[in-house]
This record gives C-alpha cells, structure tokens and sequence, in this order.
C-alpha cells in the first residue's frame, strides 16, 4: 500500500507529460492563430485541387475558382517563418554580438529535419511509388524539392515539400545575409538593403517573365511560383518585419494607436487582397502579369500590414480572436499538419468525398466544407502522434545539444 | 488629429490649409489616374449615330445642334427601322428623345472642333468630372468639416458611377449635369443659409442651365427637398419661396419637354409612369433597391439587375443594418448646421433616386446621389478614424471601427478598382465593336442588303448603319438578337425561317432597348420594313417568339445580299442553305470551332499519352 501511493501519483503525470504538447513559444499569441488561418488557407486549398482535377468532383466552378484563389496561405507561413527566424538571428546578433550560426543550423535541424524525414522515408516505403519518384527521391531527401520540377505526384513522393526545400535553402543564406547587414551602422541602410533584396525578387520574377511571351499557366507556375530564387522575397519579408519590430516597435505601437493609422495600414493590404482574390481581373491577357506581382509581392505587403497590426496595433477583436489558446496548440501541430495534409487528402479524404457524390448523392458544397473538416481534423490527429513520437523527442535533442 | 466637429467650417491656418491642399491634390491626382484610361476609349454606340446626326447622315426631322438625343419618334421611326438603324422589332410606337439641348449643342461643337478624335472629346468630359468634383468639394466645404469635405470629394470622384459618362461621350450629358447642378446646390445653400440675392440669382441661372443639359439634373431636387425639409424655424411659405430657384427652371423645362413631346416610351429600358404606370410600378421595389445596394454598398450591377427582388431587399436590409452603426455614431457627435448638413445630404441621397427610378438600375445613373453617400460616408469614415476622444476597443465603438472599414473599403478601395475595370471592359467592348464594323464595312462592297442571321452586341442591333461609312447606304438587317444558337431554315427561294430555343429570337423587356414586355408581339403578327417582311410564327412559353418567317423582295440567292451571322470573334459570312434545308447558326466562329476540334483532338492523345505513362510507371510495390 505504501508503494502504491507514490506510483498511483507518478503515473498520470509522467502519462500527462507524455501526451502533453510541447507549445509554441508564446510571445506573439496572435501569430498563433494567423498560422492556423495559413494552415486552413492551404487545407482547402488542396482539397479543391484534388476533388477537381485528380477525382472529377464537378464542384461548382465559381466555388473552385474561388477557392484555388485562396492560394497564399503558404506565402503566409514563409513570411511569419522569416519574421520568426529574422527575430531569434537578431536577437541572438544583438544580444552577444554574432550569429551563433552553428546553433542556428543545429536548432533548426532538430526542428524540421526529423519529422520531415519521418514522413518522406514512410511514404516512401509504404506508398506504391513509381520509377520516377524512386528516381527523384534524392531531390526530396536533399531539400531540392523546388527544383525537380514539375512538380506533379507521379514524378515525387512529397511534392508539396518544395516549400520546406525552399525554407531551407533560404536559411542557409540567412546568417551570411545578417552578416553584411550588420557591416552598416545605421539602421537605414540595414532597411534599404533588405528591401532592396525584397524587390529584387519582383524584378527576377518579371524579368523571367518578359523573357518568354508566350506562357501558359502550369509552365508559369514551374518556372516561378516554386523556386527560391524567384519567391525569396516573401521570407526576406520576414526579416524586415522582425527588423522593423525591433528597432521601432514602441512608435510605431504608438502610431497604431489611432485609428486612422490602423485604417491606413489595412486600407492598401485589403486592395493586395481584392486582387490576389480577382486574379483574372485584366482578363486572360494580364493573368500572368497579374500572378508575377502577386507571387511575393502582394502576398507579402498584404501579411507585412496584417502583422505589424497584429503585433503592435492594441488589442482589438481579431487580435483577441486569433491569440485564443486553441490556436497555439493548432499551430503547435501545424508543421505536421503540413507534412502529413497531403496524403491523407489524396488517398482517405478524396476516395471518400467522391463515393459520398457518385453513391450517396451528397451535395457538393457540404461534401467540401466536410472534407475539408475532415482534413483539418484527421491532420491534426496524425500530426499528433507525429508529435509525440518524433517531434517532442527531438526537441528534446535540441535543448540538448542547442540549448 | 482630433476634430473639432462643433466648430463651424471657418477660414483655416495656414499651415492646416497647406496639408489640406496636399492631401486633396493628391486625392484628385488619385482620382485622376483612376479614370484615365477612359480618356483611350473608342468611339461606342450612340457616338456614331451622333455622328451621323452631326454629318446630316441620320433620319431626323430636329435642328441637329440641339437635338442630338433626339433618337426616335413617329417621325423617323419607319425610315430608321427601313434603314436599319433599329431591327424590325422595334415597337411600332417607340419614342425615345431626351430634352438636353445644352449637352447636344457641347457635344456638336465636339465633333465640330475635335471632329473624329475620341480622345479629345474624352478629355473635355473629364474636365465636366473635375468640375462636379471640384463643385462638390466646394459644397462639403461650405457645409462639413474640412477633412470631411475632403475624404468625401475623394469618394465622390473615384466612384464607379462615372465611369461609363466617362468612357462613352453620349453619356457625357450626366457628367455637364452632375457639374452644373451642383454648382447650382453651392449657390443654393449659399442663398438659403446667407439669404443673398445674388447667390438665389446665381442659383437659378446654375438650375435652369443643369436643367438644359439633361432631365438628369431633376435628381438635384432631392437635395433641394431635403434643405427645405431640415431646415428649421421656416414656414413652409418661406420654404417653398425659397425653393423657387428651382423650382421655376424645373417646372419651365418639364413643361416644354412635355409641349415638344420629349420622353421615351414603349422601350424596355425606360419605364414612363405617365405613359404606361403598371410597367413603371412593376420593377419599381427592385430599381430602387438596386441602385441603392450600387450606391452604398458598392455591389455589382450585374449580381442586381439579375438578382431576385426578395434577394435585393434582403441585400438592401442587411447593407442598412451594417450601416446604421457607423453612421448613427457618426451624426450623434455632430452639432448644429453642419448636423442639419449632413441630414439634408443624407436624406438629398435618397430623395435624389425618385426622378431615376424610371430608368433600368445602372451604376451610371448615380452621379448625383453619390453626393450625399459620399458626405455621409466621409462623416462615418472621420468618425471612426478621428474620434474626439480616445476609445476603448470593446463593444460598439470597436464594431464601428470595423463597420467603417468595410465602408472604406467598399468606397476607397473596391470603387477606383471597379471604376477602372469598368473603363476597361468598355474599352474593350468598343474596340470590339469597331473591328466588327470594319469588317462589314469591307465586306459591303457590291453589295445593297446585309443581313444579320444571329446578333449578339446591342451596336449590331441599334445604330449599326451609322458605323458603316461610305456603305452606311446599304439595308441593315438583324434577324434574331442574344438568342443563342438558332436553326436557320430556307423554306422557299425568298423566305427563311428562324428557330430558336430556349432563348427567343429577340428579347423583350425590361433592359431592351426596342420593345417593352406589355407590348409583345403574337403569333401571326407581321412587321413590313424596306425589302423585308417578318411574320412571326410560333412564341415560347414565356410568349416570346420563338419561330419567325422572313420573305425577303427577291431571292435569297441573289449576289446583292451579304448573309452574316455575328460569332464570338467577330462576324462571318453564311452560306444560305438550298430549299428546304436547314443549317444550325452558332455563336462560335470558325476558328473557335477549329481550337475546339484541336483541344479536343489534343486532349485524348494527352489522355493516351497519360495512359501509357501510367503503365510505364505501374507502381514497383
């Protein structure tokens, strides 16, 4: 009996503890919830995508259109990853002087690397896959997803890991880009550099663009949507907001407290918005144009506006609405969510949304609003377990090795 | 940057004036760029038939300066359907003359000086745009706060509603309206508030000349009303002495349009109360829920004009529940005059769309009650953004915020877009229009009748001959009208029949231009033109024709006929069918159908090529 005390009571927490998450860091609780708008943003994103062209779903065409608008929700979570790394590497820099590369990489290894390998080998090994994809999995294992194009299933096993290829790319250039930013003293010439590099990215992209008069929309879509050196703007949009929230933070917070200034801020990102959401306004001829500025330009001025809102404009509505604790745990899982979305999508979630059509004659619109729900909620489920089995060890890791 | 809403509009510092200045040129230079690309649109419909009025090359029985809107009456009617500047089924009583002799004598002396140069004409009528703008700044000023005054011209001259006066010079004639009456309103306010002669004198010259340029100007009576209506410690003898400023140019001018026999009538687009009542009470709650979801809400004409009454008024429901928060906030903090201001302005936004709601709903006619939607969109907007005092992001003032940022984006954001695809669109339309033209034109030759199987643009159907140059003296003749594909029938050497389903061979209605529903044609009616007789042979279950017999003066055969039929990509020549066969006319053109064969023909190598890549790539596992 007076063993069992002890045990009885020791149980439940270690039990706890290992079902527990490991959440987020909390410092900006309304990032948490613009991640989980990103993550629902691509959700859907990929459900139309895959009832429409991979099963025959006929969802109705007005419906589609829209929603395959609501395509940048992924620019979002590469300007909040920017913002987030732009923060630790300017603090780190400021703080004791250097970069800290070597924890920086190893960091940010144990973050992404195990689950992301975890579920690629597990594809890999337990989904039927074809010559090319065996062929091409050295892309995927190397994180040049991006650059093995096109990107369709039938030539890679994740070839929604381009955006992850893409990440990392970038942040191997990150340090050495801090490195001569911080070769310039003042703050101004920190900020024009950085902007400099935002737009440079616009002028590869029309550049490209102008370079071939006649493209058609997939091959627009290879050559420019999905490579680093075409869409690194949104990412260095980041950065320039983790720069911008350092050093100006209390005037601008200041600033934000009128509401005219908050009108102002939001006014020209809803204009970003009712474009992105109208790409074909100009018509098929300015379709394309319309996408090059849109691909990082837009998308990032639009998310650079949101966020500086949200992170310095008081503490209004949306910003109590998306800083809700559920939130944090959503997003705390949004990474896996991420990796495991697809499959789930293609293999579950298609299969069944089609047999609810053709056999039970469901209407399309709750066919998609529950398969996207379904999505979301199996995802959330998966990314779970991945969760505790993979990410939580190897965070453990790298408090180990990185602290 | 809080404002001082009890202070009344006085003369600003400096400093304030300089800033003012700034912001309201760089409003205007906005604005400008919004409506620019109106200046580079072509010619389009009713500019040709102006044209043709100014070069003497019209049927008209009027003194061509000042009557260029004098489109169609008894008198010119048959010449002009035996021409074929309208289609055979015009109705037999259609009017439709417009009392704008000022607009008409403008628009002359355009031709006169700038002769065929749109751009030029475009360019004078945004001068007419800069004006109203211009005058209603003036007028805000006179009555609102400053920034008020300002966000409000910045509304008022990016909206959408004047983007089609804009891009087409016919429509110039609300643009000379809006500008003069609302300098007249300046003068107006300026007589009532100051009570100087000169100003009720300056007042009435500015109505009855806004009155000559267009019975659009009866619209300004809405805010007239509606000074007079708030307007406090006044008998209603002194208001309406008052009033008379206007009402004496008003009354002048209905009054001769009536005695010279003015209107439009028996056409589907205007609805006349005093000529036919049922047809203008009919769509009445629709019209005026329209054009009042166009003006605040900013939403589509075209969701409205084809949405369902009951979905316009809950549209217009929800839009005044939204509204309500913001603006009720918005008029509480004012005091006095500039309160009883923005009262009149509101309530003038209103009143202001009786005179049009005899008229289709059209973004186009709202230039005037834009006014007032822009006053008070501008008080609700300073409101939210400049409160007096600091306010807690909870609760109503928080809904407010959110309220007035939607309004703002509806107003500053969605407008100048809209504004700018619209101009497009038209652009593109005309251009479109013009191509066409040019082909028949060049395809006329040798040739006495063109003959029009299917039609799709509104310009085939109406005007067309004007656009035809040195071969406008050919017959024009349009057969079947939006009627999607129809069955071309040759049933003798001299007749063909048309057949179409589900669509009718032309429509009637509201929004057509040539017929009213009340006043359909039926089964075994007969139409005579020039060379042509229609009979129609069977209608549709909406009692639309459906079938229509055509006996032409000679045979079918003959080489001085063009058959054509209009397709997507412009018009192509038909080959008339032996006796007694028949041929399918569909909207698509010959290469269209060609990229069609080839995308599908594309698509099922694709779909083998897919095929076999399949099997090559069979999973290993």
């Amino acid at each position: 009996m007076s063993l069992s005390v002890p045990l009885a009571r020791s149980e439940p927490g270690s039990l706890r503890r290992f079902f527990a998450l490991d959440l987020l860091d909390n410092r900006y609780p309304a990032l948490h919830g613009m991640r989980v708008v990103a993550i629902l943003s691509v959700v859907q994103y990929h459900v139309t995508l895959n009832l429409t062209f991979a099963h025959d779903v006929p969802l109705d065409k007005g419906w589609a259109a829209m929603s395959m608008a609501v395509f940048f929700g992924m620019d979002l979570f590469f300007v909040l990853s920017g913002f987030l790394i732009g923060s630790i590497l300017l603090h780190s820099v400021e703080s004791s002087g250097s970069a800290h590369v070597r924890r920086f990489y190893l960091r940010r290894a144990f973050r992404t690397f195990p689950p992301y390998y975890i579920v690629l080998t597990t594809l890999a090994l337990l989904m039927p896959i074809t010559s090319d994809q065996r062929h091409h999995l050295w892309f995927e294992y190397v994180y040049l997803t991006n650059y093995r194009l096109p990107l369709i299933p039938g030539d890679l096993v994740m070839p929604w890991g381009w955006s992850l290829a893409l990440e990392e790319q970038f942040y191997l250039a990150v340090p050495i880009l801090f490195l001569v930013l911080y070769k310039f003293r003042s703050d101004r010439a920190r900020l024009t550099i950085l902007v400099a590099i935002w737009s440079a990215a616009l002028v590869v992209r029309l550049v490209l663009y102008f370079r071939n008069p006649q493209w058609d929309e997939a091959a627009l879509y290879n050559f420019l949507y999905y490579r680093t050196h075409t869409r690194f703007d949104t990412l260095v949009a980041g950065i320039i907001l983790a720069y911008v929230q350092r050093r100006w933070r209390a005037p601008i917070t200041r600033w934000l407290e009128l509401p005219a200034a908050r009108a102002a801020l939001v006014l020209p990102s809803l204009a970003c918005l009712l474009v992105l959401m109208q790409p074909w306004m100009l018509g098929p001829a300015g379709l394309g144009l319309i996408h090059v500025v849109s691909w990082g330009t837009l998308t990032t001025l639009m998310y650079f506006a949101w966020t500086l809102l949200l992170l310095n404009g008081g503490n209004g509505w949306m910003s109590r609405a998306l800083s809700l604790p559920v939130f944090r745990r959503i997003a705390t899982l949004g990474y896996g969510v991420y990796l495991v979305h697809m499959p789930l999508c293609e293999y579950v979630i298609s299969h069944t949304a089609k047999w609810l059509v053709d056999y039970h004659r469901w209407p399309l619109l709750v066919v998609w609003l529950s398969a996207v729900a379904a999505l979301l909620l199996s995802s959330l489920a998966v990314s779970y377990l991945l969760h505790l089995v993979v990410e939580k060890p190897s965070l453990r890791l790298r408090d180990r090795f990185a602290a | 940057m809080t404002l001082d809403h009890d202070a009344p509009p006085g003369p600003p510092t400096r400093a304030a004036a300089r800033r003012g200045g700034i912001v309201f040129g760089l409003a205007i230079a906005f604005a400008l760029i919004v409506h620019l690309p109106a200046l580079f649109t072509p010619f389009t419909i009713d500019d040709f038939a102006h044209m043709a009025m100014a070069d003497g090359d019209y049927p008209s029985s009027h003194d061509i300066p000042l009557g260029l809107y004098d489109f169609v009456d008894d008198f010119n009617r048959q010449a002009l359907m035996d021409r074929g500047i309208l289609p055979f089924w015009t109705h037999p009583k259609l009017v439709c003359r417009f009392f704008r002799p000022l607009s008409s004598l403008i628009l002359y002396a355009d031709y006169r000086f700038f002769g065929r140069h749109a751009f030029l004409g475009h360019l004078h009528s945004l001068a007419w745009w800069a004006a109203a703008s211009v005058g209603v700044y003036a007028l805000f000023r006179r009555t609102l706060p400053r920034r008020v005054a300002g966000m409000g011209a910045m509304v008022f001259a990016v909206a959408p509603c004047h983007t089609i006066p804009l891009a087409w010079l016919a429509n110039r004639e609300a643009l000379v309206s809006t500008a003069l009456g609302v300098a007249a309103l300046v003068a107006y306010s300026s007589w009532r508030l100051e009570r100087r002669a000169r100003d009720a004198l300056a007042s009435a010259v500015l109505f009855s000349l806004a009155m000559l340029a267009g019975e659009y100007s009866i619209c300004i009576g809405g805010y007239v009303a509606a000074m007079e209506i708030t307007m406090r410690r006044e008998s209603i003898a002194r208001r309406l002495a008052g009033a008379m400023t206007f009402l004496v140019p008003t009354v002048a001018y209905l009054a001769v349009r009536r005695a010279l026999h003015y209107g439009a009538r028996a056409g589907g687009m205007y609805h006349d109360p005093f000529w036919n009542f049922a047809g203008f009470a009919r769509g009445l709650p629709h019209r005026l829920g329209a054009l009042l979801c166009m003006g605040w809400l900013g939403l589509d004409e075209l969701l409205l004009i084809f949405a369902s009454v009951w979905t316009v008024a809950a549209l217009v429901a929800v839009g005044a529940a939204l509204l309500a928060v913001p603006v009720a906030r918005a008029f509480r903090a004012l005091e006095g005059p500039t309160r009883q201001a923005a009262t009149w302005l509101l309530l003038g936004s209103f009143f202001s769309l009786a005179p049009m709601l005899a008229v289709e709903p059209s973004a186009r006619l709202l230039g005037i009650a834009v006014i007032g939607v822009s006053a008070v969109v501008a008080l609700a907007l300073d409101r939210a953004w400049f409160p007096p005092t600091p306010e807690p992001r909870r609760g109503v003032p928080e809904l407010a915020g959110w309220l007035a940022l939607g309004l703002a984006f509806v107003h500053l954001v969605r407008a100048p877009v809209t504004s700018v695809l619209t101009t497009r669109v038209t652009s593109d339309v005309a251009r479109a229009i013009a191509r066409r033209m040019s082909w028949a034109r060049e395809h006329a030759a040798g040739k006495s009748t063109l003959v029009v199987l299917r039609a799709d643009f509104l310009t085939t159907a109406i005007f067309a001959p004007c656009m035809l140059g040195d071969a406008g003296a050919v017959r024009w003749r349009v057969l079947s009208y939006e009627a999607g594909r129809v069955l071309l029938l040759r049933t003798s050497d001299r007749s063909l029949e048309l057949v179409a389903s589900p669509r009718p061979i032309f429509p009637m209605g509201p929004r057509q231009v040539f017929r009213d529903f009340d006043h359909s044609l039926h089964a075994g009616d007969t139409v005579d033109v020039e060379g042509m007789k229609a009979t129609v042979l069977q209608l549709d279950k909406d009692e639309m024709p459906r079938r229509v017999r055509f006996d032409f003066d000679r045979s079918l055969d003959d080489p001085s006929f063009l058959w054509l039929k209009e397709t997507d990509d412009g018009f192509e020549e038909q080959p008339m069918p032996r006796i007694g066969y028949g041929e399918p006319i569909s909207p698509e053109s010959a290469a269209r159908k060609a990229e069609m064969a080839k995308e599908k023909e594309k698509k099922e190598e694709r779909e083998k090529a897919m095929e076999k890549e399949r099997e090559r790539k069979a999973p290993h596992r």
